[in-house]
């Protein structure tokens, strides 16, 4: 599996490959629980669901070709919906909330394209489609 | 008062014994001289007598008498060119009426020739003088009908306009191919209700009285199909209301007691398959012009209704080289897309720092390529807010600033080549300054950490570090 970013949500013109994220890669929800308690001990609960949004958190180690397109990706695309496909082939559609977005060379990768690697961490903030 | 002329008289007398006459033959022809006056032309008497009697025996007067001026009672005139063939075999069927209009000119003479064609209905109702229902009609109707217990039917009717224009001389001619299918009825008189319609009615049942599982295929298909047209409507901006309409009303309606479903579609749909050429265009204009000639009110045109397309497709998939799939947008206010293409990189193992950016730098500053552990950061200016409802709103409108920054680490540097460094940074704080890092590529920025210190790890070993913020090239 590979990850797709894809945008403008939903008329979409851009696809870009990433390969599969480093492990460590996180999955959470967004939704928070208000729990309130009445003098008399009764405990009432609130949710505010947030549209069962959910945060995905990824780390992708990238060609220096290959982070140069994921830099034209967010510079085109940061104030746009962007659909991800995951590597467990999960479709997701919200915005890539890093900010900012930094892009560390990791060292030398001699053969890959541009010779470098580089790493960037991506949040993610969208929903299950 | 008319005098009788009598134009000739013939008499032939036959006695047969002395005491009997025996008249065998008078003829007369009487005519008068004025028109109208009786006329006889014509009076012929047989007498012949008996010798047993006296008495004289009439045996035959005729009297022809010719007037002139009396109308008959009806009259009626018909053409009729009817064809009729009647062709009944089991198995094979085969009836052809044939009308055929067939002229041809040989080119022998240097005059216009002239070759034509014409079915022409026409039938005249006159004015009765009274008030009578009348009706014309003209009528061109094409029925066929098949109906067999063979296993295929076939009926077709066809109209068929075909006309061509051509012509080998190579001086330019106008050449007019057209075809009309014109539709005019007028109605004019001084009765209560007046009607003019014009039908153009596309109907086709089909029935299917005997169903077999997986049999039997049955279609109905109606199609007005718009090829080419040019259409003027010129509209006077006068006082008189004047409105121009076209129309194109799709009208469907279904009544089943069970289950009913009427739908009305409008659908652009264009499928490529993925290869080597893509090209989908859907386009519906709404195009409102309004026209000052001749008035000064003020018109307004309005289009509310934007249609915009995106395509993109899966050309590569490729984790490793700079490999965007870019597709085509119409969308209004889309975000411009990445470049298809990688930015050259020309590898080097330093980087120079110079100053001004715009002429020959005055001030420059060389030294080696940063360590490993760079670091590019893209900050954007954006509003994220959660809706009521809990749901994400990011904005950003493309005005607003987008900060790259560069952050470097610097190691091995000499003593002289660090002086060098903070000895720029002095002479152009606050300044624009250019930065041509170790890809060749250019940057236009300021330095944000002119303050940076100095590590003197070993000896004569300094380290330094600082970040730079600037735009691209």
């Amino acid at each position: 599996m590979t990850v797709r970013f894809g945008a403008p949500y939903p008329t979409m013109q851009t696809f870009s490959y990433l390969p599969n994220p480093e492990f460590g890669d996180l999955e959470g929800g967004r939704t928070s629980p208000v729990i309130m308690r009445a003098i008399d001990n009764t405990r009432y609960t609130y949710v505010k669901a947030k549209d069962l949004r959910k945060r995905l958190q990824l780390q992708f180690t990238l060609t220096r070709a290959k982070a140069l397109e994921l830099r034209a990706f967010i510079v085109s695309y940061y104030r746009s919906r962007v659909q991800l496909v995951d590597h467990l082939g999960q479709k997701w559609v919200g915005y890539i909330t890093t900010n900012p977005n930094e892009f560390e060379t990791t060292g030398r990768a001699a053969g890959a394209p541009g010779d470098e690697l580089q790493s960037i961490q991506i949040e993610f903030e969208g929903i299950k489609q | 008062m008319a005098t009788i002329r009598v134009t000739r008289v013939n008499t032939e007398v036959a006695g047969i014994d002395d005491a009997v006459m025996r008249v065998t033959r008078v003829s007369a022809d009487v005519a008068g001289v004025d028109p109208g006056t009786l006329r006889v032309t014509r009076v012929a008497a047989d007498i012949a007598g008996n010798l047993a009697t006296p008495n004289l025996n009439l045996i035959r007067f005729a009297v022809h008498v010719l007037m002139s001026g009396a109308a008959p009672l009806d009259e009626a005139a018909s053409s009729g060119l009817q064809f009729t063939q009647d062709t009944a075999t089991d198995e094979v069927y085969g009836s052809v009426q044939d009308l055929i209009f067939d002229q041809e000119i040989a080119w022998t003479s240097k005059f216009q020739p002239i070759v034509e064609q014409s079915l022409v209905f026409g039938q005249d109702l006159p004015d009765p003088g009274i008030t009578l229902y009348g009706d014309q009609e003209s009528a061109l109707q094409f029925s066929d009908e098949a109906i067999n217990s063979l296993k295929s039917e076939y009926a077709e009717d066809n109209l068929i306009f075909g006309e061509q224009a051509w012509t080998t001389n190579p001086t330019p001619y106008e050449e007019n191919p057209e075809q009309s299918l014109i539709f005019g009825q007028v109605a004019v008189s001084d009765i209560k209700t007046e009607s003019a319609s014009n039908g153009l009615v596309f109907s086709q049942t089909i029935y299917g009285q005997k169903i077999v599982v997986g049999g039997i295929s049955e279609s109905a298909n109606n199609g007005l199909i718009f090829t080419d047209s040019v259409g003027k409507v010129l509209i006077l901006g006068t006082a008189i209301p004047c409105s121009s309409t076209q129309s194109l009303i799709f009208s469907e309606h279904a009544t089943v007691p069970i289950f009913a479903i009427a739908q009305l579609n409008l659908r652009f749909t264009q499928i490529v398959a993925r290869d080597w050429v893509h090209n989908i265009e859907q386009e519906l204009k709404f195009g409102d012009e309004p026209s000052a000639a001749g008035s000064v009110w003020p018109r307004t045109t309005t289009q509310s209704l934007v249609f915009g397309h995106a395509v993109v497709w899966e050309n590569t998939i490729d984790t490793c080289n700079y490999s965007p799939n870019v597709g085509e947008s119409s969308v209004p206010g889309a975000p411009t897309p990445p470049a298809v293409t990688m930015p050259t990189l020309v590898k080097q193992n330093h980087i120079r720092l110079y100053y001004p950016t715009t002429i020959t730098p005055t001030l420059e500053v060389i030294i080696r390529a940063p360590e490993f552990g760079n670091r590019e950061r893209l900050e954007f200016t954006r509003i994220n807010r959660e809706s009521r409802g809990g749901y994400l709103e990011v904005f950003a409108d493309p005005t607003w600033p987008k900060v790259k920054q560069l952050a470097l680490t610097f190691t091995g540097l000499t003593e002289a080549q660090a002086q060098a460094v903070l000895s720029f940074f002095e002479n152009t704080l606050g300044l624009q300054v250019g930065l041509e890092d170790w890809e060749g590529r250019d940057w236009h920025g300021v330095i944000t950490t002119p303050n940076a210190d100095l590590v003197r790890s070993q000896r004569n070993i300094v380290d330094l570090s600082f970040e730079f913020e600037g735009e691209l090239q």
